[in-house]
């Protein structure tokens, strides 16, 4: 009788604690609690991921001659196409360093682009995260995260090189964003679902089925011009804002390499300006 | 010793789930080793122990979902405790009474998690009906196997002490 009702106060003090746990959930979504978590659960995840996929790589060997001729044909062409888009971009960089020459303008500081390996995708549960690693590079808390196609999301809980990354379509995720045939601004926010939405675009913008929408480059996250996805569905919302549905420009499923944009810090003058401010 | 054990069961839980998300996302839609194995728990160790083990795989199920703290622990401690108290009302020795215990407890989750949703964390959508009976179903068939895995492995062992045990007294002699 003496040992159930001490049970029943463990189990009345466990549930209390995670009720407690709940209702006062940190604002600050790089708490210590999630970066112990991320040190210790990650290395397990990404040893099991790393097993199946050396057992993948090793059947993907077993392949025939022809596959092998197929693919080095394929492999060829898309060399032979980036090395021409190498040439353009190295083309462009010395345009804009004649520019910055011309302007009188300090020359922009180009930080490196980390590529990450996608340890875990979960857009099964509420919460839509991914778990990257960086190898050695050192990831930092809002760094926004892409793929050829378009945004991911940015990290949200660093250890070591592991990070987790909220994904745009997470519900609790917004980016500030445009139409980018007209750059008109508004708010893209998750959905939780595979769709995100659009807000804040007044009635009378003019936005069609099929506009493409980047980022803004206006919320200190994500710089302008990063595809975030095309308008899927415009309604006619209350009485001053559009009502608009969006398909990600990233494909969600066939996450494998992910792109961490460096987050360059601002200038001196302008961080002791802000600090002035009251 | 049975937290060693207990600390294991955890690593293949991880290392499932981690495969399972690898081999498809929607992975965590329809299996939950975390929950397989407090209710495995919950009906084999004693009861402060399942007690315990469900608020730290809860915990841990909170973390790999994405840092909802409080809400599959909440949820996993109470199946624990839910699971203790079946066992201890039903004697369940054969298959089906032991997959309805699995399947009934994995019911419980799905409502306390939905439950808290609706009521705690307002702006969190609740899991579908076809979700829920996909995870009630899968919990119930892996709970089953785990047991009777679990089982067989146990009296594998003890024949193979008994054998040698009398091998060595027959060399003694």
């Amino acid at each position: 009788m003496m040992r159930e009702r001490w049970h029943n106060l463990l189990l009345a003090v466990l549930l209390l604690s995670h009720l407690f746990l709940l209702a006062n959930r940190p604002d600050a979504e790089d708490s210590r609690f999630d970066r112990m978590f991320l040190a210790t659960v990650a290395p397990v995840a990404d040893g099991a991921v790393g097993v199946v996929d050396g057992i993948g790589t090793r059947a993907k060997r077993l392949r025939t001659r022809s596959q092998i001729i197929e693919e080095n044909t394929r492999l060829r062409s898309e060399v032979a196409e980036l090395e021409a888009e190498l040439v353009r971009y190295s083309g462009l960089e010395a345009e804009l360093d004649n520019l910055e020459l011309i302007a009188n303008v300090a020359s922009l500081e180009r930080s490196e682009v980390i590529v990450a390996d996608v340890v875990l995708a979960d857009y099964a549960t509420a919460i839509k995260t991914l778990l990257i690693d960086a190898g050695n590079a050192e990831l930092r808390y809002n760094q926004a995260v892409r793929t050829t196609d378009g945004l991911v999301g940015r990290v949200v809980t660093t250890s070591g090189s592991y990070a987790k990354v909220q994904l745009v379509t997470d519900r609790s995720a917004a980016v500030s964003a445009m139409i980018a045939r007209t750059r008109r601004k508004g708010v893209v926010r998750g959905t939780g679902g595979s769709l995100l939405a659009f807000d804040y675009l007044p009635r009378r913008a003019n936005v069609q089925k099929g506009d493409l929408v980047t980022t803004a480059g206006i919320d200190g996250i994500f710089e302008r011009g990063i595809p975030i996805g095309t308008v899927a569905e415009v309604h006619d919302g209350d009485d001053l804002f559009h009502e608009i549905e969006v398909i990600p420009a990233a494909d969600f499923s066939r996450l494998d390499l992910v792109y961490v944009l460096p987050d360059d810090p601002l200038p001196d003058e302008i961080v002791e300006e802000l600090d002035a401010l009251p | 010793m049975p937290f060693l054990r207990f600390l294991l069961a955890l690593l293949v839980c991880i290392a499932v789930w981690a495969i399972g998300l690898r081999l498809s996302p929607w992975f965590p839609w329809w299996v939950d080793p975390f929950l397989v194995l407090v209710i495995y728990v919950g009906l084999r160790a004693a009861p402060v122990w399942g007690m315990v083990a469900g608020s730290i795989t809860g915990l841990i199920a909170d973390a790999m979902s994405g840092g909802t703290y409080g809400l599959f622990g909440f949820a996993n401690t109470m199946v624990a405790a839910a699971s203790d108290r079946l066992r201890r009302r039903l004697v369940a020795q054969d298959t089906l009474r032991l997959g309805l215990i699995f399947a009934l407890a994995a019911a419980l989750q799905q409502v306390v998690v939905a439950g808290l949703q609706f009521f705690v964390l307002a702006s969190l959508p609740l899991p579908s009906p076809l979700m829920v009976a996909g995870k009630v179903l899968s919990t119930a068939v892996l709970g089953t196997v785990a047991i009777a895995v679990t089982e067989w492995a146990s009296r594998a062992y003890h024949q193979w002490r008994e054998a040698r045990r009398r091998r060595l007294a027959i060399d003694t002699r």
